[in-house]
């Protein structure tokens, strides 16, 4: 009997966890397309350009130069509503420093929490999570590191440190998990070290040019005024509305322009199809343990009958009729699916819990352990059904209980 | 009141058995004795409303059991007749005050819990209330038995056996607890054994 209801709430908590997951991923892949029409960058993977770019869950496919992306920051551009660069590839203890404008900010409708927004080279602004994460006040300072893991070898060796001018209000966004900063702090970080080290094998994914050791807090220029050789990762764009000159502007920057141009919408539903086929494979293993524990419920059942005979026919003696002795134990099998099932909500609510913290570190959105779904009403049916469903045989052979023959025997 | 005449009953693919007739009015004590195969605890089933004879007529009270739909019977026997085993049986995760308490609801009863304590005052188990049936020694769990088979204030008792595996003295006591309790419920008492040494207890008797 334990067994069966070990086995029920694993079943039922595999489900559950699967639900749980796939719910979650959705919700903060679909939160995070934030309107986003276009990303351009480096030729490559297009879905890991959009997973970098927007997700800030892979490595960048490569950097574009500002010349090559002028014409999309052009504010007089015809299709382009927005257009927000993003300088990526160094982080501070894990997190990722992202150089971009503030535009950023009304893309992901994201307020300033504390302090102010960054606008000179070197000041952050830090997701909320992230701030808590690494215990950033206002005025913290740091040094970043190359490359998205935390390192103390990759740590740049740079005079001006990372000053943390504001924090950011928590959104539910991927912003929550980044370090804002502008563009040019990037370069400078780079250039400085290549002038200190003049070692250049490090820094494929990175602007690397003329030296300027010059780290005076400033407002940096606006980007069309830089130096076209100066590179950035990538570009989010939005339109102005959607013409079949803005759906077809993809098309032309892929065939005609050294650039890549994908569309979220598009990669994120080619994710969602490739995890389905392994979410569906074990969703039906799942299944699978379900039905099997609910054999062993009937199978249990169906044995404990031999045992309880005289009881049976002790409650016959007693009164109850055969539909009483039916209702029994068909109660008693909807009563184990019902622990099976509390069991399984149990494992699966804390294997989220315990699998959040994982989660957050490759995926950087925040999942919820706690969160009840109406799958979970599914399941909690579905269960109870399977339960009687298992009852139904043992039940009616209880009230066939001849009382006369067994108490005789 | 329990009358029976002309019963009949034949088992699947064996010989048509006849009872005697019985005539036992309310309150009477009666002894059902037999030897082993006589057919005696075919009759008492039968007389308890646990099989259904080929013919014949049980009237308990004002009802012929013959006549009843078997959901009625099972209701009426649940309300009316007591039955006391020759072997002790219990609901085995229920304890002692639960399983009369299940008695009652069974057989469409409201809970009583002043009879149930009464019942148990009675037949010197109030103690065992709350423990589980396998914690009971074996005479205790005789007077529990007996206990259920009251606990509904039946009409009929019967008891099957009650004696045989005792020895004298807890013979004597289990027969007079029973006598007691059916004459405090002014229940009709059929006691049903092939133990010769309650022949000089009984007056009235009838020879299977």
């Amino acid at each position: 009997m334990a067994l069966s209801l070990i086995l029920f709430g694993l079943g039922v908590g595999l489900i559950s966890l699967l639900f749980l997951l796939e719910k979650q991923l959705q919700d903060n892949f679909e939160r995070n397309l934030a309107g986003i029409d276009l990303v351009v960058g480096a030729k490559g993977s297009p879905l890991q350009m959009i997973l970098c770019s927007m997700y800030h869950i892979d490595a960048p496919t490569g950097n574009v130069s500002l010349g090559e992306v002028r014409p999309f920051l052009n504010p007089k551009h015809p299709l382009i509503d927005q257009a927000v660069p993003l300088a990526l590839g160094d982080s501070y203890q894990g997190s990722r420093i992202v150089g971009t404008d503030q535009n950023i900010l009304d893309l992901y409708e994201v307020e300033i929490g504390e302090g102010k927004v960054w606008e000179n080279n070197f000041e952050v602004t830090a997701g909320a999570a992230v701030a808590e994460k690494l215990g950033l006040k206002l005025g913290s300072e740091f040094n970043s590191s190359h490359g998205f893991m935390d390192s103390d070898k990759m740590e740049h060796d740079h005079a001006t440190p990372f000053r943390v001018s504001g924090i950011l209000k928590p959104s539910g966004t991927v912003l929550d998990q980044l370090l804002l900063t502008t563009p040019q702090s990037f370069w400078l970080v780079h250039d400085h070290e290549e002038a200190v080290e003049e070692e250049h094998e490090e820094h494929e994914d990175h602007a690397h040019h003329d030296h300027d050791h010059d780290h005076a807090p400033e407002p940096p220029k606006s980007l069309l005024d830089e130096d076209p050789e100066k590179e950035i990762t990538s570009l989010l764009l939005t339109f102005k509305g959607r013409s079949y000159q803005s759906l077809n502007l993809a098309r032309n920057i892929n065939e005609n322009t050294d650039l890549q141009a994908a569309s979220p919408a598009i990669e994120i539903n080619r994710l969602f199809n490739l995890m389905d086929t392994g979410e569906r494979a074990l969703r039906m293993l799942a299944i699978i343990i379900t039905i099997v524990s609910g054999l062993s419920i009937f199978i249990s059942l169906f044995s404990s009958l031999r045992d309880r005979r005289y009881e049976l026919a002790l409650m016959r003696v007693m009164g109850g009729r055969p539909t009483t002795l039916f209702n029994l134990i068909v109660i008693e099998g909807v009563l184990l699916a019902l622990m099976g099932f509390v069991f399984g909500m149990i494992l699966s609510h804390t294997g989220m819990y315990f699998l959040a913290g994982a989660l957050e570190e490759s995926y950087r959105y925040n999942f919820s352990a706690w969160v009840f779904q109406v799958e979970d009403l599914y399941l909690l049916v579905g269960s109870l059904i399977l339960g009687m469903v298992a009852a139904v045989i043992p039940a009616t052979q209880a009230s066939k209980t001849d009382i006369s023959d067994t108490l005789t025997q | 009141m329990l009358e029976a005449s002309q019963l009949e009953y034949a088992y699947p693919g064996a010989e048509r058995m006849s009872f005697p007739d019985l005539k036992c009015n309310s309150g009477e004590h009666w002894l059902l004795l037999g030897q082993s195969g006589s057919g005696k605890t075919t009759l008492l089933h039968l007389l308890a409303g646990l099989r259904s004879p080929k013919s014949g007529s049980i009237q308990i009270g004002d009802t012929d059991i013959t006549k009843l739909s078997s959901a009625n019977l099972d209701t009426f026997r649940g309300q009316n007749i007591g039955i006391v085993f020759q072997q002790a049986h219990f609901v085995r995760a229920l304890t002692v005050g639960e399983n009369l308490a299940l008695a009652r609801k069974m057989a469409g009863l409201s809970p009583n819990e002043g009879l149930i304590d009464d019942l148990l005052k009675r037949l010197n188990i109030s103690h065992k209330k709350d423990s589980r049936p396998n914690q009971l020694s074996v005479g205790e769990q005789q007077r529990a038995a007996i206990a259920r088979a009251l606990v509904n204030e039946p009409l009929v008792i019967f008891a099957d056996e009650p004696t045989s595996a005792l020895d004298d003295q807890n013979a004597e006591v289990v027969i007079d607890l029973l006598k007691d309790s059916a004459k405090a419920a002014n229940a009709t008492l059929l006691i049903v054994t092939h133990d010769q040494r309650l022949k000089e207890v009984f007056e009235k008797q009838v020879v299977m």
